[in-house]
């Protein structure tokens, strides 16, 4: 499905929880003349109701929203309509946010601030049966595609850390012992290869391993 | 007037003594007349039997709580010792019942103790220590022996009387001492920690809202702009213009995003010494100024409040150092000590006069009163020196509680808060 002036335009659903957001991508998009935005959707839950009555050619879909984020309605969305082209425009970058979304059924991944340059052409490519990856988000997955991945134990006991818990709480609340709490952690240390928990908590945020 | 006085030892009959009475005779004598008028005896006060002769003093007996002791022993007492019991005597052969005795406890008595004709003193609770038992006698007439007799007396102490147990005590006492002023200590520092964690909480909330509202909106907008931008203009040069226009809203938006990811993180990546490193490396870029780094101890995570504030105090010392001082070398010490977090800036410059930079910072800056302010917020000491001619030293040191993270040992959880 190539966009021609011919053809009829495009019918786009905004999925983002920031109504100003929505409004400027929705002027961006009608501007190009080939797009028509056929609806909005607050968050999560509204976008997999709105795509099933809607059935649009493209899904533009924020990650962080209430209810239900972006991944969940992405892969709620794909399992109804598995042909269904979805998008995912984020604040943050980060390889695993990015291969998370992918994993999702996403065939897109653009940052909100190269929306004004790249949007037309990321929505072409995923319309011409591609994927669309920004080359820096492309590139950092490439680098880190031979990395152990971290296990879900692993990035739980991120989430904990980046919440400024001690290993003793940690292990209290995930009911191990803390030497176990010690032994992940060093796990962690080297699968990102950094040297202390706040590097490693940092770099996880910065790559998406764990949002804040 | 010296008196003496005459009983039944010298002859006299006590039953018989009634309507008695005494006449001088002619030749001086004292003649006594008894019942019915029968002289019974007479004195001559100039002739008088004298006993010149002191008695001998003798310690008989010793009976330490009831308990028989041996004269002259020299096994120890019990410890302990509540009743004392010292029996002595003079045997006189004139008139042994008329000895008088008297007696002193060096250590106990002060002076003597007059125990008339009893041949026993009697002492309770009596401390441990070494005492001198010394007891004199004197004969009918008066006669002291001041030799009498003494006696060594060394009562061991109990444990409770015992050194070790004043030891024992004094040490508890420290110790009792020592764990509330820990207590206090971290009580405080749990205060000022909790504080901190406020302070944190607030700026997270309000990175959050950044996020979630401004940021969000105003990409928004710049969305919005774009558009109209489209509409608004073919003119080649009004539309670059204004895509470059966009272009910085957009570097800005990023920029802001990025702040906003920093407060709410509130870390700047890497350890103090890295990004004192990377800031000095930035200010002295293209100065004659060398600086060095030195590390001591093991690199712990810090409170994120402490670091920033840390940093933005070093900052303002390292552009002091370039603007003002000439230094040819900046020194940066880092101390992770087990007590506190130490850092220490030096130069080898001009100096300061301090009186003068205390009275106002310069525009721009917050100066030496907003430095010591700073520190003062989280909790560190702050002092800096300076020498004309001599650079400029400045150093700051953190309580551990306050610096690090999570401490690595707690003797005292008394305040764990748990949640």
């Amino acid at each position: 499905m190539a966009i021609s002036n011919e053809s009829a335009p495009l019918r786009i659903l905004i999925v983002d929880d920031h109504p100003m957001m929505r409004e400027g991508l929705a002027l961006v998009l009608e501007t190009s003349g080939k797009m028509a935005v056929v609806g909005h959707a607050g968050d999560g839950v509204e976008a997999v109701q709105m795509f099933a009555e809607l059935q649009p050619d493209i899904t533009l879909m924020d990650l962080q929203m209430p209810k239900l984020n972006g991944v969940e309605a992405i892969a709620s969305i794909r399992s109804q309509a598995p042909k269904a082209r979805i998008i995912v425009l984020t604040t943050y970058a980060g390889d695993t946010r990015a291969l998370r979304a992918l994993k999702a059924g996403a065939s897109g991944f653009l940052l909100k601030n190269s929306v004004r340059k790249d949007l037309l052409e990321a929505i072409q490519v995923v319309c011409s049966g591609r994927r669309y990856l920004p080359p820096g988000v492309a590139t950092e997955i490439a680098v880190h595609a031979v990395d152990e991945p971290l296990t879900g134990r692993e990035i739980e006991i991120l989430r904990l850390i980046a919440q400024g818990k001690a290993n003793k709480e940690i292990a209290h609340q995930i009911a191990v012992a803390e030497e176990t709490v010690k032994a992940h952690l060093k796990s962690i240390f080297a699968k990102l290869d950094v040297a202390d928990r706040t590097h490693a908590v940092t770099l996880a945020v910065k790559r998406g391993i764990i949002e804040l | 007037m010296k008196a003496r006085v005459f009983d039944y030892h010298d002859g006299l009959n006590p039953e018989e003594m009634s309507n008695t009475s005494v006449v001088e005779g002619r030749d001086g004598r004292l003649w006594i007349t008894i019942v019915d008028g029968v002289v019974s005896d007479w004195i001559d006060p100039h002739h008088l039997r004298h006993n010149d002769l002191a008695p001998p003093v003798h310690i008989q007996s010793m009976f330490v709580n009831g308990h028989a002791q041996v004269i002259g022993d020299k096994t120890p007492f019990p410890a302990g010792v509540n009743r004392l019991q010292i029996g002595y005597s003079a045997p006189s052969l004139a008139a042994p019942e008329r000895v008088m005795f008297r007696y002193r406890l060096d250590g106990v008595d002060r002076d003597w103790v007059s125990a008339g004709t009893v041949r026993q003193a009697v002492y309770t609770n009596l401390e441990p220590g070494r005492y001198r038992f010394k007891v004199i006698a004197a004969n009918e007439d008066g006669v002291w022996n001041t030799e009498g007799a003494s006696m060594e007396l060394n009562i061991p102490p109990t444990f409770l009387q015992s050194q070790t147990f004043k030891a024992l005590c004094l040490v508890f006492v420290a110790a009792a001492l020592w764990g509330a002023y820990h207590f206090r200590v971290r009580q405080i520092s749990n205060q000022l920690r909790l504080r901190l964690e406020e302070r944190t909480a607030e700026r997270e909330r309000i990175a959050r809202e950044l996020h979630d509202t401004l940021l969000q909106g105003v990409q928004g907008l710049i969305f919005r702009f774009q558009a109209a931008a489209a509409r608004v203009s073919h003119d080649p040069v009004v539309r670059q213009s204004l895509e470059q226009a966009l272009d910085r809203a957009d570097e800005l938006v990023a920029e802001a995003r990025d702040r906003v990811v920093q407060l709410r993180r509130t870390k700047i990546e890497g350890s103090l010494p890295q990004i004192l490193e990377r800031s000095a490396a930035r200010i002295f870029t293209g100065s004659l100024v060398e600086t060095r780094l030195t590390v001591e101890g093991a690199s712990r995570d810090l409170s994120a409040l402490v670091e920033e504030e840390l940093v933005s105090i070093a900052n303002e010392f390292m552009a002091n150092t370039l603007q003002h001082s000439g230094a040819r070398r900046l020194d940066i010490a880092v101390n992770y000590g087990r007590k506190s977090l130490s850092l220490q800036l030096s130069d080898d410059g001009k100096g300061i006069d301090l009186e003068t930079l205390n009275r106002k910072g310069r525009e721009g800056h917050f100066g030496l009163p907003g430095m010591g302010e700073r520190a003062r917020k989280i909790g560190a000491s702050f002092d800096i020196s300076s020498q004309p001619g001599a650079g400029v030293m400045m150093s700051m040191n953190v309580a551990a509680v306050s610096a690090y993270l999570r401490a690595h040992r707690r003797f005292f959880r008394i305040s764990t808060v748990s949640n």
